[in-house]
């Protein structure tokens, strides 16, 4: 069955760049909160730790979505070229990810990247898998009586 | 719900029964049949309901199987936009995305600009491209990251009044624009401050005023 709590292809890449946006932007205030409160002298942690998260987290968001919209995009063309899903999907879209972004260091550092990422893609896929396996229950009895003879 | 990319779905049912029946304009399954009339199946020992067999399938009723519960848009009073969500959740991340990517296309246009005419005419390509890289990737990213925080924190606002009046209307959503804009601009005195909130809270205003004319 089709996954309905996601929308139809293109208009999707807004949402996961939207959403990974958020997610870089909360979870860099709280780091670049605790890490700016922690860094600056008694006095001035308050202050030292909203400057942080000032000049910090919209970085940190901004990459987290920047990665999230990059994946979304490739995701989607590899499932348009390839016209079905299964796990291969994300992890080749992880592989051009990581290669794209890395793109301005040299073709080293880009290569070196989307192998990195890929291989990452690849073990989150298999994570899920296995959990996903994991969690399902038993498959239930057939619905139908057997034949009485 | 019907996405402006992908609303050939409904046009898809419908579209077999216009030719071969002119007296009815949908499709309307042969209800008849199977509400509540046993059906005999050869290899059962004895007749099955069918409407038991497969809940999700519906058998006995209309066709209802793509109105699933995850598809449903949010019923919050007053809510109904030009644009369809299911929640504040919704809003938050396409209201970022699209703020951010058009910060990005925004301030990227503008550093390529910027790039072009800072570099010399006579500069050898190699290093143009890579000072309008530059000027792209430094413009581009801040514009676009001021808008996404922008955009997170009037969405995380108006989410929490829309939850706490359980009703939204233009107010919510003045209100929260008005509080952005004041947090944008809070460490640069009272002033800005109050400049920004109304700004932000004036452009949320019309926003909600052109929507709603739609």
């Amino acid at each position: 069955m089709a996954d309905h709590t996601r929308d139809p292809c293109p208009i999707v890449i807004v949402n996961d760049f939207g959403g990974a946006f958020a997610m870089g932007v909360i979870g860099g205030t709280i780091w670049h909160g605790i890490k700016g409160f922690r860094n600056s002298p008694t006095g001035e942690r308050g202050s030292g730790a909203l400057t942080a998260i000032r000049s910090r987290a919209p970085v940190v968001g901004g990459n987290f979505g920047s990665w999230g919209g990059v994946f979304s995009f490739f995701d989607c063309s590899i499932k348009g070229l390839r016209r079905k899903e299964d796990p291969f999907n994300p992890i080749m879209a992880g592989f051009c990810t990581g290669g794209a972004l890395a793109m301005r260091g040299g073709f080293k550092h880009a290569r070196n990247s989307a192998i990195t990422c890929g291989c990452l893609l690849a073990v989150f896929e298999g994570v899920g898998m296995v959990i996903s396996r994991m969690m399902t229950p038993a498959a239930p009895a057939p619905a139908v009586r057997p034949l009485e003879a | 719900m019907v996405w402006p990319f992908g609303g050939s779905q409904t046009a898809a049912t419908s579209s077999p029964s216009s030719e071969t029946s002119a007296s009815s304009s949908s499709f309307v399954p042969d209800t008849t049949n199977n509400t509540d009339k046993q059906l005999s199946i050869p290899f059962l020992s004895e007749d099955v309901d069918i409407s038991q067999l497969h809940p999700l399938a519906r058998l006995g009723q209309d066709l209802e199987v793509l109105d699933l519960e995850d598809d449903a848009l949010s019923d919050l009073p007053g809510s109904k936009g030009f644009l369809p969500s299911r929640g504040w959740s919704d809003d938050l991340c396409y209201g970022s995305g699209t703020m951010y990517m058009g910060g990005l296309a925004v301030g990227g246009t503008y550093g390529f600009a910027e790039g072009m005419r800072t570099t010399p005419a006579n500069a050898p390509a190699r290093i143009r491209i890579n000072a309008i890289l530059n000027a792209i990737t430094r413009r581009g990213p801040y514009l676009g990251n001021t808008a996404g925080i922008l955009a997170i924190s009037y969405n995380i606002f108006n989410g929490i009044f829309d939850m706490t009046r359980s009703y939204h209307d233009i107010y919510n959503s003045i209100a929260a624009g008005a509080i952005t804009g004041a947090l944008y601009r809070s460490t640069m005195g009272l002033k800005p401050m109050a400049i920004s909130a109304l700004i932000m809270g004036g452009t949320m205003g019309a926003w909600n005023l052109g929507t709603s004319a739609l």
